[in-house]
């Protein structure tokens, strides 16, 4: 045997066409199958994220606590649990400046921080329309990120607006339907509020959610007293506006 | 289930065009041993062309076989693509006027030396194995491979000659040890 026949059938071993054709006959006929499987797996995705969102509902205590504060009749929502995250966000955010924030959503210029607080940061979020393909296209709402200009009170304000969502999107779930409401210059809010006892730093947050001009506002603060954050409230809600 | 006529469609194509796709793909892949991965990709994204009721002719399918060529390389390589040479024959120099005084074929007999051989051509610069590929399989002349893949005459010869001289090295030596 020549030794060009023998480096002949080294190739003909390796790439060899009866095996290759056999391989592309198995991957069709495969293929078939692996269709159905993957309609079926979405499908227990979805059961799955549902339980999950189910059970953070039925863990979720609600104690209320009424104060008066300012002369509006407030009532504080305890929120239990929420540092423990159980989902991942699917979502692009795009920073933007304060000038396209204006132009964009004008609002914004009312809403009246402590005086110390200045925008850090400010981000268009974005979520896919479909989630096979890599392409965030749904702009859920705009991030606006106050920092404290004091370094020391670790405060942080961080205040989601959006056309369309009435919650901005969270790696845990809040359900709101049974928490008791306040109201402030004739506008139904909802504040919740949740005490980190085990961090030096972090003493009450403050979740509060309301719709104002047909926008919807999600706002989460950090450290602000509880007249910050209703001043903050106020601020933006005009008393002549009556809408839930 | 595969419908027969598909299936009868896919046969033909399948060995009308695998000799010039195969070649076209060791050209122009990065490493011998993806061409069996970039080959099948290609076929099966022939066939379902075929499913769909396309006419799939040999342009066609050579359309497919750069696509997927890019495609196999898209985040690792930047692929090399190399025109097809003419498919006028010429008179293939079937003598062996590269010297070499290995005896692969004494060797040849152990099993062993040919994976041996095969995982140090894929170890070697793919244009090693290119060059064996079409001097040993393709039965190219020197002229014809030094012009498909765009090298000497010379070099291609000192690619060929060297690494038969490698190999006796490495396999030469322990045939006789062996035998």
């Amino acid at each position: 045997m020549s030794k060009k026949q023998i480096i002949k059938d080294i190739f003909n071993d390796k790439i060899n066409k009866t095996d290759i054709y056999n391989e592309v006959i198995f991957k069709i006929e495969n293929n078939n199958r692996l269709t159905l499987n993957k309609i079926l797996k979405y499908s227990m995705i979805t059961v799955l994220i549902l339980a999950i969102i189910l059970d953070i509902n039925y863990n979720n205590k609600k104690r209320v606590e009424q104060e008066e504060i300012n002369g509006e009749k407030i009532y504080i929502n305890n929120l239990d649990n929420f540092n423990n995250a159980v989902a991942s966000i699917d979502a692009k955010a795009t920073e933007i400046d304060i000038e396209t924030l204006e132009k964009e959503q004008p609002i914004v210029k009312e809403i009246k921080t402590p005086d110390s607080m200045f925008i850090t940061r400010i981000y268009k979020e974005y979520i896919r329309s479909d989630v096979t393909k890599d392409n965030y296209d749904i702009l859920t709402g705009y991030n606006i990120i106050y920092l404290d200009s004091n370094n020391d009170t670790e405060k942080l304000l961080d205040i989601f607006i959006s056309n369309n969502r009435s919650e901005r999107l969270r790696c845990i779930p809040i359900l709101t339907n049974d928490i008791k409401e306040s109201t402030i210059n004739n506008h139904k809010i909802k504040i919740l509020s949740y005490t980190n006892s085990s961090s030096i730093y972090y003493k009450t947050y403050y979740i509060v959610f309301f719709k104002y001009n047909n926008l919807y506002f999600d706002i989460e603060a950090r450290n602000l007293t509880e007249e910050e954050l209703i001043n903050l409230i106020k601020s933006t809600l005009k008393e002549d506006t009556n809408e839930k | 289930m595969i419908i027969s006529n598909t299936l009868n469609k896919f046969d033909k194509l399948y060995n009308e065009t695998y000799q010039e796709i195969s070649k076209y793909v060791v050209c122009s892949c990065n490493n011998i041993d993806d061409v069996k991965d970039i080959v099948q990709n290609i076929y099966l994204e022939a066939y379902k062309h075929i499913t769909k009721e396309k006419n799939i002719n040999r342009e066609y399918l050579f359309g497919i076989a750069k696509n997927k060529i890019k495609d196999y390389y898209r985040f690792n390589y930047k692929a090399k693509f190399i025109s097809l040479f003419s498919n006028t024959k010429k008179d293939i120099e079937l003598v062996d006027t590269i010297k070499s005084d290995i005896d692969i074929e004494r060797s040849y007999f152990l099993k062993y030396d040919t994976e041996k051989i095969w995982n140090y051509l894929k170890r070697k610069p793919v244009i090693i194995s290119k060059i064996f590929y079409l001097y040993y399989y393709l039965e190219l002349t020197i002229k014809e491979i030094s012009k498909e893949l765009n090298i000497t005459e010379s070099n291609t010869k000192n690619y060929l000659y060297r690494t038969l001289k490698e190999l006796k090295t490495i396999i030469g030596k322990e045939s006789d040890n062996n035998v």
